[in-house]
């Protein structure tokens, strides 16, 4: 167990910067997920933590100790690749035994430390085959197996189920909290899958270009992110987001689209960061919402309410997903199975005061502080 | 299908067999030579089938050159060969599949063009370096020399298998707990088994059939390998045939019996790794 730290980290790949100044604290035993799109240098970074990649400035410390020039295997760190990376050379047993070989463990306690870790991941009747005899999934969990086969301090993964399909995935998904919940080690995890992000991480950083978006739980992320650009890559369907002004209306704060006016909720005026307060005047905004922040009524309540046409329903069984057009902009909204509107019908749109994100146009960063 | 049949049985007599024929030829007039007298080898017609099939050459070719010692020779030259190949080939080739550096797409170019040059044109060069050396005489120095022309050509076909294994291979085993050397020499070198093999096979060849280095740079009977010492039986004003198909059939028969011997050891291998 161990604290990872990376101190204005960077990597140069010629004239490519991969990774722009990462600063990252990872306490003991946290499940941090590292994602963001790909080439956004979240693999670049992990690779670095765990001395496969050189580092070109910065630093990197596990547990206070600087191991920018340290070997992978000096690290004491397990890693789980992509592509599995079995040795498809050894049987499923020497797979597993293969880092307890290194270390020169006695026969007897390799056996045993084997055994366990195949009945923990239920690969027991698979340890006398070879790597090409399994199925993907299979395959995963002898990876996983010869990572926890010792007790590293440190557990990387890069994007592990990424090659499973949908369901096993899913499953696995799970295997892995829960192994990472018993076993305690500070796990970094690398990802370009949003759900898998949120469902099994304690922190996410996200990343984009090299940088660093935002660090925190993935509920603070979700409900507020730092700029248009996590609001969007976290969330499915993804925020909506439309241009508008801050405007005063009888000493109320609306926001102004082609749309229509909509009030802004007073948590969120009083969050609103002071340098960019709009009682100067009226400030040119982006505003977000998320589908599910949005309800639609058949009855307009005043004429002056905003209407929107359904362009598409998409149901999922519990929630469907409406496709609304108004003025110009498509937004998304996510209503309740069992009272969809019907395509081509007018609606009228009710956006959550309370629940607006409001981003600066140029900079796209939020205007609200955290509460 | 019955096409398919029909096809294959006109392709086997129109193009199969003649071209088997054309590759066999040469050595049924080897067999065939080893078993004849000078006086039937001139004869024309040429006979096929030797009327009066001797043993005769085989007890002379023994006794007139050194054969033993030619056969050990150019068994030497073979080893030598793969052993330097194998030592300078397989890190140099490594070192270009594995990592980026700079020069290292002229490098390989360069490697390439190394090829172009026939050796016939440094074997003089090369010959004063060795008389000022005095180094002739030596298996060694036509060993090295010899590799150092077939040197590239492996490097090539290296840098092929080495880049065709995961790199990921070797970052877990590195990961695990391995040097870098632990991994390549446990992960890529097992991996790549066939390509050794093929290198291997390739460089022994090479030096068994050494000619243009062992002929410029040995004039000693016990130190010349088979290649050159079959060669004596060429001589300005005739040609020993009987006795030069002879020493070139035993040649060919060691030759052939020394892969059958390590061949099933080498395909078990290929077969283990080809199964991933």
């Amino acid at each position: 167990m161990s604290v990872v730290v990376c101190k204005e980290l960077v990597k140069r790949f010629g004239a490519t910067v991969a990774v722009d100044h990462v600063n990252v604290e990872i306490q003991d035993g946290e499940f941090m997920v590292f994602v963001g799109p790909s080439g956004c240098g979240k693999t670049t970074t992990l690779r670095m933590i765990g001395g496969l990649e050189t580092v070109t400035s910065g630093d990197i410390f596990i547990d206070g100790v600087r191991v920018n020039n340290l070997a992978p295997r000096h690290r004491d760190i397990a890693m789980v690749f992509q592509n599995y990376a079995l040795y498809p050379h050894y049987k499923v047993f020497d797979n597993i035994a293969y880092p307890l070989r290194l270390r020169k463990r006695p026969k007897a306690e390799i056996e045993e430390r084997v055994n366990t870790v195949a009945r923990m991941l239920g690969v027991q009747h698979l340890l006398d085959r070879w790597p090409r005899q399994l199925s993907g999934g299979e395959r995963q969990r002898v990876a996983l197996g010869r990572a926890i086969v010792r007790n590293p301090k440190l557990y990387l993964m890069d994007e592990p189920l990424s090659n499973l399909d949908a369901k096993l995935r899913v499953q696995m998904r799970r295997e892995i909290i829960h192994l990472q919940r018993n076993l305690g080690t500070t796990t970094i995890y690398v990802t370009h899958d949003q759900v898998e992000a949120m469902t099994m991480g304690d922190r996410i950083m996200v990343m984009r270009a090299g940088k660093v978006q935002q660090i925190g739980a993935p509920e603070v992320l979700y409900n507020h992110p730092a700029n248009l650009f996590v609001a969007q890559f976290i969330g499915s369907p993804a925020m909506n987001a439309f241009k508008g002004r801050l405007e005063t209306d009888d000493g109320k704060i609306v926001v102004a689209t082609e749309f229509g006016r909509f009030p802004v909720g007073d948590p969120l005026v009083a969050r609103l960061k002071p340098d960019r307060s709009p009682t100067l005047g009226a400030r040119e905004v982006i505003c977000g919402i998320r589908p599910e922040d949005i309800t639609l009524d058949d009855a307009p309540v005043t004429p002056a309410s905003p209407q929107a046409q359904v362009d598409l329903v998409e149901g999922l069984g519990a929630d469907a997903y409406v496709s609304l057009t108004i003025g110009g902009t498509t937004l998304i909204a996510r209503t309740p199975a069992d009272c969809p509107p019907a395509e081509n019908q007018l609606v009228t749109i009710h956006l959550n005061p309370n629940k607006l994100h409001l981003f600066d146009p140029i900079t796209e960063e939020t205007l609200l502080a955290l509460p | 299908m019955q096409r398919i049949q029909w096809f294959k049985w006109l392709s086997l007599v129109l193009y199969g067999i003649p071209m088997l024929l054309v590759l066999v030829f040469p050595f049924i007039v080897m067999v065939s030579t080893s078993f004849k007298t000078l006086e039937e080898v001139s004869q024309i017609p040429p006979t096929f089938i030797p009327r009066n099939p001797t043993l005769e050459n085989y007890r002379e070719v023994w006794n007139i050159i050194p054969l033993a010692d030619h056969f050990r020779n150019s068994f030497l030259l073979g080893v030598g060969e793969t052993f330097l190949i194998m030592v300078l080939g397989v890190p140099a080739a490594y070192a270009l599949a594995r990592f980026r550096f700079a020069g290292r797409q002229p490098y390989l170019i360069f490697l390439l063009v190394t090829q172009m040059f026939p050796a016939i044109v440094v074997v003089l060069g090369v010959f004063r370096v060795v008389v000022a050396l005095g180094l002739l005489n030596n298996l060694a120095v036509v060993a090295t020399t010899a590799a150092s022309f077939s040197l590239a050509f492996c490097i090539w076909l290296l840098v092929g298998y080495f880049s065709a294994i995961p790199p990921e291979i070797e970052e877990a085993a590195m990961m695990d707990g391995d040097s870098r050397l632990g991994a390549m020499i446990k992960m890529t070198l097992p991996l790549s088994w066939p390509g050794l093999v093929a290198v291997g096979v390739f460089a022994f060849m090479d030096g068994w059939n050494e000619f243009l280095f062992s002929l410029t740079f040995i004039s000693n009977d016990e130190m010349m390998p088979l290649t050159v010492g079959l060669f004596r039986f060429i001589s300005r004003f005739q040609i020993q045939w009987h006795h030069l198909m002879t020493g070139s059939l035993l040649a060919t028969i060691v030759a052939v019996a020394l892969f059958m011997t390590v061949q099933d050891k080498l395909t078990r291998g290929m077969l283990a790794i080809s199964e991933k």
